[in-house]
């Protein structure tokens, strides 16, 4: 976990995925806890065993776990990625993918089971989905036709194709009238709850003054 | 699993939009506290009592229980345990941390776009979210007055910077005569006028009046 992350709620979210470890000594008192398969209360050694990603760096540090890729980074994963990286559905896979990657391989390097290829994977799978998604974005028409779009998208992903999206909107805004501002924030500020009790009105009454006073 | 009650607890923020916020739930924040104890108790208990095996086994043996450093003696099935639970003990204070810290960064936030708290999220504060508000309010009034350490500046006023000085807005509802720099106007819904951008501003946030588009 990097320290800037730990405020972050996506962050958060995102460690909530559930990855395939076994552990390496076992586990006494909770295994009812974290192995809801489990009748036992102690697990043998070399059970297998879904995790939730927040649990496994601390213990795949100190080598109780051996951590494995969860399916959507697996070798059919792969092979698909590599026949088509853009038409695949990462949202219902696993919505927060790469930042879920970069944890996972940390911690699986941390203990020894890291798979050389997967880093590499990783930065393909995004280079060419990257690139499909930023020459769909500005050609978008309808909200619609974005919300299909970005239903196939993970998280980060989609968080960049909407900023394309607003870079062309504000592109074609200025090649109209010289203006790249999108509405004025003010307007966006009009608030939706216009019938106020009277303490509103009472700080309306004192703009008035303050008005009046300048 | 542990932790699960703490990220229900963030997603309810989470999930809700950006002006607003759901009630504040004491009771899922002390069933995480209660969960966190737990936890803590079990802790505490399993590393207890490995220590005292191992001591019996020292004494038996016939050896110094003091001798020999301090560290895991128990077996490492205990010690994976030991892990879960305080693994899920520092996920659970991350996960209430943050759903407090979210909070009040929206909190914060809307002092800066509406200037007090819309009623809807005033009634879904805790005492002491409604106080943080309070002296937050107080903190940014005093730097913004004029006189000793502070700016004399309305710093929530105009975000950006104006293009025209004067813009063109519309009448939401009737506030009776104001004195603007311009002159005097008589606001009247329905009406719209010309008027200086700065001072238009507190109005517009007030939902009073509305700026035009295609003149900002």
């Amino acid at each position: 976990m990097a320290s800037g992350d730990y405020y972050d709620v996506s962050a958060i979210l995102a460690e909530e995925t559930y990855v395939p470890a076994r552990l390496v000594h076992g586990c006494s008192g909770v295994g009812t806890v974290i192995d809801p398969s489990s009748d036992t209360a102690d697990l043998a050694p070399g059970t297998r065993l879904d995790l939730p990603l927040w649990m496994v760096p601390p213990m795949a540090g100190r080598n109780m776990l051996q951590v494995d890729l969860p399916v959507f980074y697996g070798n059919k994963m792969r092979r698909k990625m590599k026949a088509g990286a853009g038409c695949e559905d990462l949202r219902v896979r696993c919505p927060h993918y790469y930042s879920v990657a970069t944890r996972l391989h940390a911690a699986m390097q941390a203990c020894l089971t890291a798979d050389e290829d997967f880093p590499a994977f990783i930065l393909n799978t995004f280079r060419g989905r990257y690139k499909e998604l930023l020459t769909k974005a500005p050609q978008v028409e309808s909200s619609l036709e974005a919300s299909q779009i970005q239903n196939k998208l993970s998280v980060e992903e989609s968080q960049l194709f909407t900023a394309a999206a607003e870079a062309a909107a504000a592109y074609q805004r200025w090649k109209s009238n010289g203006d790249s501002r999108p509405m004025h924030r003010a307007q966006s500020l009009k608030r939706k709850w216009t019938n106020e009790g009277g303490s509103s009105a009472a700080a309306g009454n004192e703009n008035a003054a303050a008005n009046a006073a300048s | 699993m542990f932790g699960k009650t703490g990220i229900e607890l963030l997603q309810e923020v989470a999930q809700c939009p950006a002006d607003s916020l759901p009630a504040f739930n004491e009771e899922a924040f002390r069933n995480v506290i209660d969960e966190v104890h737990l936890q803590h108790e079990r802790l505490t208990s399993v590393y207890n009592e490995s220590r005292e095996r191992h001591r019996q086994r020292q004494l038996e043996a016939g050896e110094d229980p003091e001798e020999g450093g301090a560290g895991w003696r128990g077996t490492e099935a205990e010690a994976s345990e030991l892990m879960v639970y305080h693994s899920a003990i520092l996920r659970n204070k991350r996960l209430l941390f943050t759903y407090v810290k979210e909070r009040l960064d929206r909190i914060q936030e809307l002092r800066w776009t509406h200037r007090t708290l819309p009623d809807h999220v005033k009634a879904n504060l805790s005492p002491l979210e409604l106080q943080y508000f309070r002296q937050y309010d107080k903190l940014l009034s005093r730097y913004m007055r004029s006189g000793a350490g502070g700016v004399g500046l309305d710093l929530t006023a105009d975000p950006s910077p104006p293009d025209d000085p004067y813009v063109q807005v519309r009448v939401l509802r009737d506030y009776g005569d104001i004195v603007f720099t311009s002159g005097k106007v008589s606001l009247q819904r329905g009406k719209s006028h010309w008027l200086p951008k700065d001072e238009v501003h507190p109005l517009v946030m007030d939902g009073v009046l509305e700026i035009l588009a295609g003149n900002s």
